[in-house]
């Protein structure tokens, strides 16, 4: 069984002047251990996903449809108490910016100690001793535990919050843009204590990101999302090699760090829809060199390119072809439209 | 902007009510005397006898004191003063501290030193205190109690008006009228003041209500005028006898005179906070 | 650390010293003899003109202000009460605990229940509670504290007869200690009543304060991960939301000390509590004008110790806080 299930799941936000649909018919699964990308620009619906799966979607936010299932456990139908039971000992979350995401008047070990007696149930001494040993896993010093989060630089307080994550040895850790804030080098060393962590203690992990190159070496799969839905879906190898749809292509032209055989920098042109009225058919059409009427008109079905690889894409033109001409700059900025 | 805060002040239910009341009482208050049906400090007989500590009844609508003097007549009667001395403190203050903040906050330098630490030492002054001592020293008078009660007030007004000063003066405009040769007095008076107003008129209308408060808390003590009626003194009077034992509508009627009046100033205030203060913070 | 507690005390002590210029200065703005101030026309004329000897009453005022500090630093001497006969400190000295004990009850209830109704008024947003918070909370802040304590001996002291009218403790008391004196049953009772008028008139600050700024912290990211981690809910609220969104509470500490120490003034009329602030009410009313020149200074140093404390307060309760 696997560990996370999405299956076709909706959230919608309830705005001043009506619903938009954030997400839309997005769905998934998760194996124990196994570490996934979840990739895509701004206001995809990523992080959105992210809070659903946690269940912390803000007051106007909510799950129209689909469900989320925890090991095999619906979480929409669990009771306030388990769901409870569940946070932080089964699901941890890294938050995106930990200047923001740490309590500004606790000591970084006192926010640590607490997940530690309150959740884990140990006692202060021991929790403290813990804590400790979290903190030289991450490769800080535990003397660090006594400084209050603005005395700590961006580098060690994300890792304060990948040990606090850590605590109490959960089966999923969720990695919502956590090093974005950080800049290249520190991002770097990061992402290496959280690969090795994550292989060495056999946990499952989601990665948000939007750099496509990031998912690389920590990953084995990954998926595409755009506009609220996902586009692409598949493992490290094939998603790279074998891309199977032009968003995803696009992004891999984009990125400066992945391009092999691209000699050219691209950017996709445009911008993504606007979700409060989504559009008719293919929501990646209005930016996709090879769209068509077709496209443009019915929404794509997700088929399955090769095994254990899915595309949301209708292939106006072989796919192959699309791999060959993402690649040339021309193509984007509407030559072959 | 006059017409965004009515804009806003239709939808919003308390400070419709706080229009609403605060209509009433000026309405009360400009046709006091045709509205009272006796003199409040007549004495009145009722079959004979002097009317002393009637309950609230058809000749008497609150009832009377323990000289016989009719309340309802005393509470319409105080409105007057309650408003003046609220409508005249505020004005004043305001005036006096949107000057003080215009001058210090755009001169910036010794001058914004002095007044700010002038300021502040009349932070330090305590405030019903200090209207007590002035008020015992001068003659207990409706000016004389406007003034005590203004004197330390204005210390607000200036250091909102100074630091709403402050953030203007960086503002490209007056950096435009400065190099097209404004003067000092042009530049503050025409240019920063209407941007100023707002907020000082915010402040103003908390002072009206504080002034209401103070007025009446000064007269409770006896060291009202006199010769004018107001609620403070129909209390004052209240307390004196030990109402509270025997003739609750003596204590009643003139509080919750003085509680609807605060309560709509404070409703009209809820109202333009919400108006005025987005508008500043997101800045324009 | 102390030397910002030693800074502070500095700007006080200058500003307790203009004050008594200002209060000097006042009091000689009587329209009839500027002497009046200091010396009972009633008193011989032998007397008289020993105190005007004292208090160098025909000199020029600036050296009558210098002798009348040198008298108050030297000798504790704010002059002799025209009422009581006595010395204006002897009969202040034990007022000061009075109104410190009534005003410290008084913001302690005000803010510790303002604070807690705050907090749940935010974090049950919209509910009829939170509706109902914010007018009783305006009603008795529009109402006058003097007015409110009426009403509550009407009802309380009267009407239900459960507490004591007026007074600090029952006429014909007698204390053995200092510590008898105030932890008594008998003195609770009649603290009672005066604090929880004065905390009702101060609630809705500390109520409204809260309640914004933890409508705005409820939205911050570390309240968010304390939700993702399951903490009690009642945790997340009071611990780490409220912890936060309590500062700007604790800057409105310090306003309302020293507003609540002066307004005490009224409170402590109404119910006959033997405190400075009655007491400047009535030397006013008589006349006596060292005892009120005296209480005003006094009522002005406890607010600005008061504030200090507050000051303090702040720091301890914000780690970002660095002390200049």
């Amino acid at each position: 069984m696997p560990l996370l299930e999405v299956d076709a799941l909706q959230v919608e936000y309830r705005l001043a002047d009506g619903t938009m649909q954030a997400l839309d018919r997005v769905s998934f699964a998760l194996e124990e251990g196994e570490a996934m990308g979840v990739i895509g620009e701004s206001g995809c619906g990523k992080s959105t996903l992210m809070k659903a799966l946690l269940r912390l979607l803000p007051d106007n936010g909510r799950i129209s449809e689909g469900s989320v299932l925890f090991r095999g456990r619906d979480l929409g139908r669990m009771g306030d108490a388990e769901l409870a039971r569940l946070r932080w000992n089964e699901m941890a979350l890294i938050p995106q910016s930990s200047m923001n995401a740490l309590n500004p008047v606790y000591r970084v070990g006192d926010q640590i100690v607490e997940v530690l007696t309150v959740k884990g149930g140990l006692g202060r001494r021991e929790a403290w001793e813990r804590a400790g040993e979290l903190y030289r896993m991450v490769g800080l010093e535990e003397k660090r535990l006594h400084d209050y989060p603005h005395q700590l630089s961006g580098g060690m307080r994300q890792r304060s919050m990948i040990a606090m994550a850590l605590a109490l040895n959960p089966s999923l850790v969720i990695a919502d843009e956590p090093t974005t804030a950080l800049d290249v080098v520190v991002q770097d060393r990061i992402l290496q204590q959280l690969a090795a962590l994550q292989e060495r203690r056999k946990m499952a992990l989601l990665f948000v990101t939007h750099d496509i190159a990031v998912v690389a070496g920590l990953c084995q799969r990954a998926l595409v999302m755009y506009a609220g839905q996902v586009v692409e879906i598949g493992a490290i190898r094939q998603l790279f090699k074998r891309p199977a749809h032009p968003y995803t292509m696009g992004l891999l032209a984009a990125s400066p760090t992945v391009r092999e055989r691209t000699p050219q920098l691209i950017a996709i042109p445009g911008y993504p829809p606007d979700l409060r009225k989504p559009p008719a058919g293919c929501r990646f059409a209005p930016r996709c060199p090879f769209a068509d009427e077709h496209c443009r008109r019915t929404a794509p079905p997700t088929s399955e390119v090769e095994p254990g690889h899915l595309a949301a894409c209708h292939f106006p033109v072989p796919v192959e072809t699309m791999r060959e001409l993402s690649a040339r700059r021309a193509t984007w900025e509407g030559g072959e439209r | 902007m006059l017409r965004q805060i009515w804009q806003h002040l239709r939808r919003d239910p308390l400070g419709l009510t706080g229009v609403g009341l605060l209509t009433f009482f000026v309405l009360v208050a400009i046709f006091a005397p045709v509205i009272a049906p006796y003199d409040p400090e007549a004495i009145l007989r009722l079959d004979g006898e002097i009317a002393r500590l009637h309950p609230p009844s058809r000749e008497f609508w609150f009832g009377t004191t323990n000289m016989g003097r009719d309340i309802f007549s005393g509470v319409v009667l105080g409105s007057r003063i309650a408003l003046k001395v609220g409508i005249l403190a505020a004005l004043l203050v305001t005036f006096v501290g949107t000057n003080v903040g215009l001058i210090a906050g755009y001169y910036g330098g010794i001058v914004d030193t002095l007044l700010m630490r002038l300021v502040d030492l009349l932070y330090g002054i305590p405030f019903i205190p200090f209207v007590i001592v002035l008020v015992s020293l001068l003659k207990p008078s409706v000016t004389n109690i406007i003034l005590a009660v203004s004197a330390l007030t204005w210390r607000s007004v200036a250091r909102i008006v100074r630091s709403q000063v402050l953030t203007l003066s960086q503002r490209p405009f007056v950096k435009a009228a400065r190099v097209a040769g404004a003067s000092d007095l042009r530049i503050i008076y025409r240019h920063i003041l209407p941007n100023v107003l707002p907020i000082a008129m915010l402040e103003m209308s908390f002072v009206v209500s504080w002034a209401i408060v103070s007025e009446a808390s000064v007269s409770f003590i006896g060291f009202g005028d006199p010769t004018v009626p107001s609620w403070g003194k129909l209390l004052n009077g209240a307390f004196v006898a030990g109402a509270v034992r025997f003739a609750p509508w003596w204590v009643a009627f003139p509080g919750l005179a003085i509680v609807l009046l605060v309560l709509a100033v404070f409703f009209i205030t809820r109202s333009l906070e919400t108006v005025i203060n987005p508008r500043l913070k997101g800045g324009e | 650390m102390w030397r910002f507690v030693i800074r502070r005390c500095g700007q006080a002590l200058v500003t307790l010293l203009l004050l008594s210029a200002i209060v000097f200065f006042m009091f000689r703005l009587l329209p009839a003899d500027p002497t009046a101030a200091m010396v009972d026309a009633a008193l011989s004329p032998e007397q008289i003109a020993e105190l005007k000897a004292e208090f160098g009453l025909d000199k020029p005022l600036a050296v009558q202000y210098g002798l009348y500090l040198k008298n108050i630093l030297l000798k504790g001497d704010f002059g002799t009460s025209f009422f009581y006969k006595q010395p204006a400190l002897k009969i202040l000295g034990d007022k000061i605990l009075n109104t410190l004990i009534l005003s410290l009850a008084a913001i302690l209830v005000a803010y510790t229940v303002g604070s807690i109704l705050g907090a749940l008024m935010a974090w049950y947003r919209g509910s009829a509670g939170e509706v109902a918070g914010i007018v009783v909370g305006l009603v008795f802040r529009a109402a006058p504290e003097f007015w409110v304590g009426m009403v509550f001996v009407m009802l309380f002291a009267y009407g239900l007869g459960w507490l004591p009218h007026s007074g600090m403790r029952e006429a014909g008391y007698v204390a053995e200690s200092l510590a008898a004196k105030y932890l008594s049953l008998d003195f609770l009772r009649h603290l009672i009543l005066p604090a929880t008028v004065a905390a009702l008139h101060m609630l809705s600050t500390p109520m409204l304060l809260l309640r914004n700024a933890m409508l705005e912290v409820r939205r911050e990211e570390y309240v968010e991960l304390a939700h993702a981690k399951g903490l009690p809910l009642r945790r997340i609220i009071f611990r780490h939301a409220a912890r936060n969104a309590m500062l700007p509470v604790v800057t409105s500490l310090a306003t309302a000390i020293g507003r609540s120490v002066g307004g005490m003034v009224l409170v402590e009329y109404v119910f006959s509590w033997p405190g400075l602030g009655r007491e400047i009410v009535l030397a006013a009313t008589r006349y006596d004008f060292p005892v009120a020149q005296a209480a005003f200074l006094m009522i002005a140093g406890l607010i600005m110790v008061m504030n200090i404390l507050a000051d303090l307060l702040y720091g301890y309760l914000d780690p970002r806080i660095v002390y200049k």
